[in-house]
């Protein structure tokens, strides 16, 4: 890897996960300079602390504080853009996600940066893929959470500043990322079937399109060493596991059943229930609040809605709503995916990568079981596992 | 607070250099624990955030330089990175003041012995912030040890590790010519000092590290004790350990939390489901660092010497070094190469 060797990089999210292990091969294998924007060490310090162990510099700050980027990316020859909202409100998670990509791709461009590598997520589609999805393909309706909508506009953020500033790049599209020090795909996961019990879409018949990190670092490395052009490419792993067969490695490594199939009518039913459950619970807080309130009366009138004020002020009684459906009684509570991410995970679809064997010679290594292998050595080091699975 | 700490002396008054996380959540709280201390002054190089504090915690006086100390203190609180103890020690102590320094005492062997030379010279206290000595559990288990209950010490083990989510307001812990070091030095030395405190030192030892930079963020200490059995101390500021201390003896094991309020005795041979954990109550962090200050406050009244003084700074700074010298990597058994081929 001696084509890094002595490069100065800049990385954002270097003490997340992808990042941290981008920044340990970089650093150990690659012998580049690596400098790292975290945002502080409340929630951060643990992987700060991994990056500053392989020798990264560590830089406090934001990724909207566009004067501090400008300042730090001084002597850059490659960034890698890892860094996404993730804290505050949704507006604070797309601010960053979208303007903090914005900002630092305007930061590449003043300091003359000659690759800026940007990694996006194959969730920036919809329910519309087909089959096996190229890079071309644009879906018309994207997933119904905010992350998909923020981080392809952050691509499009990265564009539109590129288009005038000359600054070159690639995207990535990542599908799901797992391995050592993983959040969602990996510590979540063993962290849930701990306590409860995993629910999967039509018995989890959906293609994961699972990468192990390490093919995502070879994906992103060989980004970094071939001219930016402002390509998109899509990366995952060699093979093609469902969720089940996904969710079913870490199920083995704790050594305990814990997935339960579901169809997507049930599993939307069961949400349903669940929140009505949890509604339920808060209702009579809330009335409570509601009528201590000084100004409800008058205010709840003011808008006309006398209806609402009688019911709270027990004036009226309430209408009695449908029972509960009663799940099923296991010994362990059911973890329900979110009603906006069940079509997500019954998703057929694959994620080509083609295009980037073809231009970029990514070549993954690590299908499942090579990656899951790893990543419980990982996990029995990390102290997730029990001492006797 | 521990009432043992508690000396019945004037209070002393203190001014704390540095207002970061350690003094805001640590030395502040345990100050208005204690009546052995009242802290006049609060100084830090950003006078907003010495103001704000000084506002919120009732420090009648606040200042951006440490000499300014003197005006209103007799003693003081160091809270600064590890690099800039030296300096402020040197100056407090040639103003006269006795001075509780944050641990680790300094970042090379040779700043220790200007430290303690310095305090000898102007015949004030110079004192580490060793604060887990004081601790209940660590209390308890002082006198266990020290009672011979537990028998011949076969084996000392310490895992100290949770994802760092201390509030550092500068990232001094990353860089090693600031901090000194890694996890072993910013967090590992409150357990080597433990271990020293109650076993002593390793006759012999090895040390692995997940850096070649200094700057581990993953760490074991394993060897032979002098005084007989083995000990391993694992830190970590990148994952969950067990944070637990547990010595084994001929006689009884003892199990205590690395900081906190009670520890659980087990006769030999006993079978442990007999002798159930009791439910530890949340640790009293601002009675610790009450205690801790009490202690410097009777060393600096002469009542009588602190219980971790610039001696013991001195030789975690001197075992640190040693660590650093040999040290080996750790097994990731996970870490494997990338591999890019022609592309690279």
């Amino acid at each position: 890897m001696s084509a890094l060797a002595g490069k100065t990089v800049f990385v954002t999210g270097g003490s997340g996960f992808i990042g941290g292990r981008l920044i340990e091969v970089l650093i150990r294998q690659g012998g580049a300079r690596v400098r790292t924007l975290v945002r502080g060490t409340t929630s951060a310090g643990g992987g700060a602390s991994r990056a500053a162990a392989a020798g990264a510099e560590i830089v406090f700050g934001s990724l909207l504080d566009e004067a501090l980027l400008t300042r730090e990316l001084q002597g850059a020859d490659i960034v890698f853009h890892c860094a996404y909202g993730m804290h505050g409100s949704l507006a604070d998670q797309r601010e960053v996600t979208v303007e903090g990509t914005r900002k630092l791709a305007r930061a590449a461009g003043l300091a003359g940066v000659k690759q800026f590598v940007h990694l996006g997520t194959v969730a920036s589609y919809g329910g519309n893929t087909p089959e096996m999805v190229a890079e071309d393909f644009e879906d018309p309706k994207l997933w119904p959470w905010p992350y998909a909508h923020d981080k392809r506009d952050g691509e499009r953020a990265l564009a539109e500043v590129a288009a005038t500033s000359g600054l070159p790049f690639t995207i990535l599209r990542l599908g799901a990322v797992y391995g050592p020090y993983g959040g969602s795909y990996t510590v979540l996961p063993l962290a849930t079937l701990a306590e409860r019990r995993i629910a999967l879409v039509d018995d989890g018949a959906g293609i994961a399109n699972a990468t192990y990190v390490d093919d995502v670092v070879q994906a992103m490395l060989r980004a970094a060493l071939h001219p930016g052009t402002g390509q998109r490419y899509m990366i995952r792993g060699p093979d093609h596991p469902t969720w089940r067969e996904f969710y079913e490695c870490y199920e083995a490594m704790l050594g305990a059943g814990g997935l339960v199939s579901l169809t997507r009518a049930e599993m939307k039913r069961a949400r349903r229930a669940e929140f009505a459950s949890s509604a339920k619970r808060l209702l009579p807080e809330t009335l409570a609040a509601l009528k201590a309130s000084p100004g409800f009366k008058s205010t709840a009138a003011g808008l006309g809605l006398r209806s609402l004020y009688q019911r709270v002020s027990g004036s009226r009684p309430a209408a009695t709503g449908p029972a509960n459906r009663p799940g099923p009684a296991p010994d362990r509570p059911i973890q329900l995916i979110p009603p906006v991410m069940i079509d997500y995970f019954a998703n057929t679809s694959r994620f080509s990568i083609a295009k980037a064997q073809a231009e970029l010679g990514f070549a993954p290594v690590y299908d499942l079981a090579k990656g899951m292998a790893l990543t419980e050595r990982w996990a029995r080091w990390a102290n997730l596992l029990p001492e006797t699975a | 607070m521990n009432p043992s700490f508690e000396p019945a002396i004037e209070p002393v008054r203190i001014a704390i250099v540095g207002c970061g996380a350690i003094a805001q959540l640590g030395h502040l709280p345990g100050a208005l624990a204690s009546d052995a201390v009242t802290i006049t002054t609060l100084i830090d190089r950003d006078e907003d955030r010495a103001r704000d504090m000084a506002a919120r915690f009732g420090v009648p006086h606040f200042a951006t330089e440490i000499a300014a100390a003197a005006d209103h203190a007799e003693a003081a609180v160091v809270a600064l990175p590890p690099h800039l103890h030296r300096e402020a020690a040197e100056t407090l102590l040639g103003t006269g003041l006795h001075v509780l320094m944050e641990k680790p005492l300094a970042t090379s062997l040779a700043n220790c012995d200007a430290m303690i030379a310095a305090a000898k010279t102007s015949e004030r206290v110079l004192a580490v912030a060793m604060m887990r000595r004081f601790a209940p559990s660590t209390r308890y288990l002082k006198a266990a040890v020290a009672s011979g209950m537990l028998g011949q010490i076969r084996s000392y083990t310490a895992r100290s590790g949770a994802a760092d989510a201390w509030p550092s307001v500068s990232p001094f812990t990353f860089d090693a010519a600031q901090a000194g070091g890694g996890a072993l030095i910013s967090n590992g030395c409150h357990d080597l000092d433990l271990l020293f405190w109650l076993l002593g030192p390793y006759a012999d030892f090895t040390f692995a590290s997940d850096s070649a930079a200094r700057m581990e963020s993953n760490c074991m200490v394993e060897g032979e004790l002098a005084s007989g059995g083995c000990a391993t101390i694992e830190i970590s500021r990148s994952r969950t350990l067990a944070n637990t201390i547990r010595i084994e003896g001929e006689l009884a094991t003892i199990e205590a939390p690395l900081m906190g309020e009670t520890v659980r005795v087990l006769p030999a041979g006993a079978n442990p489901d007999d002798f159930p954990a009791a439910a530890a109550p949340p640790l009293d962090f601002a009675g610790v660092m009450a205690a801790q200050l009490a202690d410097f406050a009777a060393a600096v009244r002469g009542v009588r010497p602190p219980l971790a003084d610039g001696a013991v700074g001195r030789e975690m700074i001197g075992f640190v070094a040693q660590c650093y010298d040999r040290a080996v990597p750790l097994d990731l058994p996970w870490d494997c190469p990338v591999e890019l081929g022609a592309a690279a």
